[in-house]
């Protein structure tokens, strides 16, 4: 048994250098392009992000001040009178 | 290597050519070494790919207290043992998802016999046979035998590497041996091959 797995153990003597497939490099270019136009749209994206935001925030406080606005006008105006003269004929 | 290093220095700057450089120098010391831990042409391509744009991506980080060679074999280690990890953890899930769903026909992946394609042809089948007793090993003892055994390189080197002292590597080394030989005998013929 001992003789076996010497064989075993030495089988990668002799061994020679597995090749890379050659079009490796370029896809290696790929990925480090590919990366840097999706940290750009990532970017982009977040600048979107932001932007809508900001529109939703805007759009509420200028309807939430207008609201406010509105409701104080109301209240500030004297009761309206329903009837004008209390003569009774 | 000064060249080496103004390469990184290029590199560092953005330039793809000083990459290309790097890539024809090392390569195939990357490939060979992937291909010791995924026994898989294409999962060897793909980490050496990754390895590459990991050096382009973390080139600023590199400092010059180890050597170019070092800090890409170290890169390479690292991404093949995740790769390792990540094939185990999936197995053991497909494992589990067969237990709990017997009635499913999906088939979980079953390990090919890998034959390393730098192995002479005499030599396949026992080289068969040492490497999937070499995926039975602890990560740091399968480290030290394929940068030693496979990889050729010495143990200085390699204790730089796994960033420990050349005793400790020594010990790995004598420690993977013997567990590779006892893990041997369960494929002794006669005494019937392991399912």
């Amino acid at each position: 048994m001992e003789e076996w797995k010497n064989e075993i153990m030495n089988s990668l003597e002799g061994m020679e250098k597995a090749q890379p497939p050659a079009s490796t490099f370029l896809k290696i270019q790929n990925k480090i392009s590919n990366q840097h136009s999706i940290g750009q749209s990532k970017n982009r994206s977040w600048l979107a992000v932001a932007a809508a935001i900001s529109l939703i925030i805007i759009t509420n406080v200028y309807f939430v001040s207008y609201y406010l606005q509105k409701s104080s006008d109301v209240h500030d105006e004297p009761y309206p009178t329903i009837i004008s003269s209390y003569t009774i004929y | 290597m000064s060249d080496e290093n103004d390469w990184i220095n290029e590199i560092a700057a953005g330039s793809e050519s000083a990459l290309k450089k790097l890539y024809d120098r090392y390569s195939v010391k990357v490939f060979n070494t992937s291909i010791s831990y995924t026994k898989n042409h294409e999962d060897a391509e793909e980490l050496l790919q990754d390895v590459f744009v990991a050096i382009f991506n973390t080139v600023h980080k590199f400092r010059a207290d180890a050597s170019v060679s070092t800090w890409i074999y170290r890169i390479t280690v690292n991404k093949s043992l995740d790769y390792v990890r990540k094939t185990n953890a999936t197995k053991r899930q497909g494992i589990f998802t067969s237990l709990h769903r017997k009635d499913s026909d999906e088939k979980i992946a079953e390990p090919v016999d890998f034959v390393h394609p730098g192995v002479k042809l005499e030599n396949s089948e026992n080289s068969t046979l040492l490497f999937r007793v070499i995926d039975e090993l602890a990560e740091n003892q399968k480290t030290a035998f394929i940068l030693t055994q496979v990889e050729g390189l010495s143990q200085k080197e390699v204790a730089e590497i796994m960033k420990t002292s050349r005793k400790s590597v020594e010990s790995l080394l004598q420690r993977a041996k013997g567990n590779l030989r006892k893990e041997l005998e369960k494929y002794y013929p006669g005494r019937g091959k392991k399912s």
